[in-house]
């Protein structure tokens, strides 16, 4: 629809406001939008607001008898942000948490894209190779993420076993902080790979087949075509799952808990993960809840500037 | 003469008053009749090579005792997760009715109203069962809230006799025997065969050692007493076992441990009462157990932390389940179901098991209650969470030689505060 | 689709770094099937070899006929296909609704949709729980019993497809926005209704995305444990991630079923992922429509 007839629309529509016209024009919209949103209403709003309560309590073990019983907390207002704002440590793991999301989801995405553009052309066992490909996804995480675990071990662990067929030392991957967070990416990195190869690989089917053609004849190479048709139509495809992908990567707690369990124990940890602890190990609800909330609004405060970002694009 | 009747007479009242109050208060739970029929949500996280085998034929004979009750067992993973699925179920209201926990599960639960206070409603009889270490391993501030089915839960060092035909007495004999078994077989420049492996980097095998060296977690009023000489003479020890000496793997957890030990790859282990029927059944094992050796510049033998496991019951029951789960807690102690759990290698709680055959002949479970008698318990107060939390960094750092014993003994006993302080 | 075909030594090439790929992707999960075969339970050995001394399927038999194994597969398959349909069907109509209308509150309606991802999970248990409980939806009773479906099993269901459906409505917008509206005036010209027009003209044409999101409300599903595992208790409601648990011990966890049962679970996903991965790279062509 072109400007001038949005704007003629807008004030005649501003003009002749009823309500009658307005179900009547969106009323397809919301009913066909109802049943989602109901249903992850259910899910948002409860345990939202139930944190949200927390957060500005003092709720720890010694008064929880209370809160069982009979709904009683004790409101600290903000102490527990100030708090946790003013710790050295949550600026450093802040920061780490942030240079881990980047790390991630660049090389989830860049990989993910590369492998999809690959297998996307004409080439022998091509189902084949999407199939084992996706493997890292399939496979539940838990046990995977041990055996990575016992992947890097320095004696014994495969990583160590091929950097020595190859002349390299072995590193002792999970004994200093520096190495175990480069393991930790790693795994994070194999785990998420096929995931965004998949979107990639749907998203490659949007492309009308047209645009090749027509650079082909003007002479443009494969690497030209990738980058001025391939990828920025990629994007309305890639984009809910890179901002997805962030919010899962910030948020993941079970490759790091996993692998630093007991070898490098608080030294490589984002925020989730000393969430974790602070509430169930040391019952620090009010604390860790608004601990959440403050990852919440980074969160969102991002993401809100990242779509305007792209779409101002 | 009238006055004085009156007197004595009013006194015999007021006593007889007393003593008949103080026997209400007492409900003796465990010989009340049930009226009416009971479900019993039991969660537990046995072995689960032993649910099948032991839980679930105790439960059914249970089931046939008393016919008005079943049991509905559900297994969890790990401890962690049965204490924060209890605690999750418990504030949605569908919490289990008992609970097979560690000791140390008394410490939260109990200050979180979670666990029933069980003095008053045990007859005396029952309490009388046990031995004396047993009640005050799940009992705080005065009061016990669960009540032990197994002791100990201890480290000990178990070795393969098919490697070394005996154990030392102290850790210069272990430490030479234990190099003269680690080995390079191949010649590729790495050892194949390792004298001792054990949990290098967790806090509960430290302890042990820091035992040993005289070091204890607290003072009377649990407060952190981490940085002493014990500590620092310790942490170095285990440091030397690993870069001096060099007879453990540079790194190796508690699977890797027991893989190497599974595979006939290991001589000695530090493992506990818990790894020992494994062992037994393993192909390549002929297991020992002995206790932990001498340390030559105490003269103590390693003194590990013992606890052990044991059933709760929920607070907030109706009348006829706290009934039902007090008989469960009964039979599942008594002597006949104990003889059980020491076929699987545990220490009973039942005084009279320990009269057993198993006990007395088996070698390995007299190794097994040689090593509790010098472990000392474990504190099972929430504040335990603190130390262990603040221990686990200083001491992964001092095995991967980033700082010293000193520096660590300080470290750990810094953030021990900070962590207790920040609990409350 | 690239036209162009690619000289025999690009193909050489793409093959060599495919193999090396798949290698990194599937020795990990050799490993684990190496556990599976391994007597004794142990997780860890110490050599390279993917099958180990005497090996067997021990682990396996056990599993399948002993343990609950099919049971659990049968729950998860439950939970899981429910979750798929209502996903698929929420998603793909909500999402069109945020490609194609401008109505009020569309741009926080889909801001709205990422904000439970935002939150840590691990806060989000409790209440979580505590609102299943209130609802009833923790109970163990069986309430659909041809298909053995309790109360739980609907409230699993119900969470699942809350979380699988931000990314899945997002995915289906974004996958609209690249057809282009002048199909749909097309056939509202034609005749058609708004929903008629969606539905036999648009979604087909969305497939891929139909594809990813319905696989991503199946792994959502099939592989979620932490609610799953406070909210089951009777065994015989077990999906298969609880049942994985049922297998693991504080230090005595039986390694080589927990392996065998992380195989098997991961096959069902392999042979979805097989079977519709047909229309992901079908190759649509949008030829019909100039303009």
């Amino acid at each position: 629809m072109s400007q001038p007839d949005q704007n003629l629309r807008f004030t005649s529509a501003l003009a002749s406001f009823s309500l009658k016209d307005f179900w009547r024009e969106h009323k397809f919209s919301y009913m066909m939008l109802l049943p989602a949103f109901i249903v992850v209403l259910f899910v948002v709003i409860y345990p939202f607001f139930y944190n949200f309560r927390l957060a500005f309590s003092n709720l720890n073990m010694y008064n929880m008898r209370q809160f069982i019983q009979s709904d009683q907390l004790t409101y600290i207002g903000i102490d527990n942000f100030i708090q946790i704002i003013t710790e050295s440590s949550f600026w450093i793991i802040l920061l780490r948490t942030v240079a881990w999301t980047v790390i991630n989801v660049v090389a989830h995405v860049s990989f993910g894209i590369f492998y999809a553009i690959i297998l996307d052309r004409d080439l022998m066992f091509k189902s084949i190779y999407r199939t084992l490909l996706v493997i890292p996804w399939a496979i539940p995480q838990y046990i995977v993420v041990l055996v990575w675990k016992g992947m890097f071990n320095f004696r014994y662990g495969a990583v160590n076993l091929l950097l020595r067929k190859i002349g390299v030392p072995g590193i002792a991957w999970l004994s200093q902080a520096s190495t175990g967070f480069s393991a930790a990416l790693i795994v994070n990195i194999w785990l998420g790979i096929p995931f965004m190869m998949m979107i990639a690989l749907g998203g490659l089917q949007s492309i009308d087949p047209n645009f090749y053609e027509a650079a082909e004849i003007d002479g443009a190479s494969s690497w030209q075509q990738i980058k001025h048709i391939t990828l920025p139509l990629l994007k309305p495809v890639m984009l809910p799952a890179v901002i997805l992908g962030v919010v899962w990567t910030f948020n993941n707690l079970r490759v790091i808990y996993l692998l630093t369990q007991n070898t490098l124990t608080n030294k490589i940890d984002i925020l989730v993960t000393h969430v974790y602890r602070s509430a169930f190990e040391f019952y620090r609800y009010g604390y860790a809840a608004a601990f959440s909330l403050i990852i919440f609004v980074i969160l969102l405060v991002w993401a809100i500037s990242f779509i305007d970002y792209i779409n101002a694009d | 003469m009238r006055k004085s009747i009156f007197t004595v007479s009013i006194l015999v009242l007021a006593l007889s008053l007393i003593f008949s109050v103080s026997a209400a208060a007492q409900q003796n739970l465990d010989k009340k009749e049930l009226t009416k029929e009971v479900t019993l949500k039991f969660w537990e996280t046995l072995d689960v090579t032993l649910d099948e085998s032991l839980l679930d034929s105790l439960i059914k004979k249970f089931e046939k005792k008393y016919p008005n009750i079943t049991v509905e067992r559900t297994h969890s993973g790990s401890v962690e997760d049965l204490r924060q699925n209890t605690q999750t179920a418990y504030m949605g209201g569908q919490g289990p009715d008992v609970v097979w926990s560690p000791f140390d599960h008394v410490g939260p639960f109990s200050i979180m109203g979670i666990a029933q206070p069980l003095n008053e409603l045990m007859s005396q009889e029952m309490k009388d069962k046990y031995i004396d270490a047993a009640l005050p391993g799940m009992s705080l501030r005065g009061e016990t809230y669960g009540v032990p089915v197994t002791m100990g839960n201890h480290l000990m060092l178990m070795y393969n006799k098919n490697i070394v035909d005996q154990a030392p007495e102290t850790w210069s004999e272990l430490i030479e025997v234990a190099k003269a078994n680690t080995i390079d077989e191949d010649g590729d420049g790495l050892v194949d065969k390792y004298g001792l492996a054990y949990n290098l980097n967790e806090p509960f095998w430290w302890a042990a050692f820091h035992g040993g060296f005289g070091g204890w977690v607290f003072d009377e009023e649990y407060n952190p007493t981490l940085n002493t000489k014990a500590t620092v003479d310790s942490l170095e020890f285990v440091h030397s076992l690993k870069f001096e000496h060099e007879i453990v793997p540079k790194e190796s957890d508690y699977d890797l441990m027991d893989s190497l030990f599974k595979e006939g790859n290991v001589a000695f282990i530090i493992n506990g009462d818990w790894s020992i029927e494994g062992y037994k059944n393993a192909k390549n094992i002929d297991l020992g157990v002995a206790p932990i050796p001498k340390f030559e510049k105490t003269g103590k033998y390693g003194q590990p932390m013992t606890s052990g496991y044991g059933l709760i019951m929920l607070s907030d029951l109706p009348r006829q389940k706290q009934i039902a789960v007090m008989k469960f807690i009964d039979f599942i102690t008594s002597t006949a179901a104990q003889e059980l759990f020491v076929e699987n290698n545990f220490l009973p709680s039942n005084k009279q098991a320990y009269g057993l055959p198993q006990i007395q002949n088996d070698p390995i479970m007299r190794g097994s209650a040689k090593q509790l008698r010098l472990g000392k318990p474990m504190p099972i107060v929430p504040e335990m969470r603190g130390i262990w939390d603040a221990v686990r960094p200083a001491l992964q750092s001092v095995m991967s030689d980033d700082l010293t014993p000193e520096a660590a003994a300080e470290q750990m006993q810094q953030e021990a505060e900070e962590n207790i302080k920040s609990m409350q | 689709m690239s036209v162009k075909k690619d000289s025999k030594w690009k193909k050489i090439i793409f093959h060599i770094i495919l193999l090396i790929s798949v290698v990194i992707a599937v020795y990990p999960a050799l490993r684990v099937f190496g556990t599976s075969l391994r007597p004794g339970d142990s997780l860890h050995s110490t050599s390279l070899a993917i099958i180990p001394d005497n090996a067997t399927f021990e682990a396996y038999r056990t599993l399948i006929f002993d343990k609950g194994f099919l049971i659990w597969l049968r729950n998860s398959l439950l939970v899981t296909f429910f979750t798929v349909i209502i996903g698929v069907s929420l998603a793909s109509t909500a999402g069109y609704v945020f490609s194609r209308k401008r109505f009020p509150g569309r741009k926080s309606g889909l801001t709205f949709f990422l904000l439970t991802q935002m939150f840590p999970a691990t806060m989000l248990l409790l209440p979580m729980y505590i609102l299943l409980a209130q609802f009833g939806l923790t109970e163990q009773t069986i309430v659909v019993p041809f298909l053995g479906m309790a109360k739980a099993h609907i409230g699993l269901i119900i969470m699942y497809s809350s979380t699988a459906l931000p990314l899945c409505v997002w995915q289906m917008k974004g996958y609209y926005d690249t057809i282009p509206e002048s199909l749909e005036e097309a056939a509202l010209v034609d005749g058609l209704n708004q929903f008629q027009a969606f539905y036999m003209i648009i979604l087909p044409l969305a497939k891929p995305a139909l594809v990813i999101t319905a696989l991503f409300s199946f792994m959502t599903a099939w592989n979620e444990y932490m609610v799953a595992r406070v909210v089951m208790t009777d065994n015989s409601l077990y999906t298969l991630p609880v049942g994985l648990t049922n297998l693991a011990s504080q230090f005595n966890t039986a390694w080589a079923q927990f392996a065998a049962a992380s195989v098997l679970i991961m096959l069902p996903v392999m042979a979805i992922f097989l079977l519709l991965s047909r229309f992901l790279v079908g190759g649509l062509t949008l030829g019909g429509v100039k303009g």
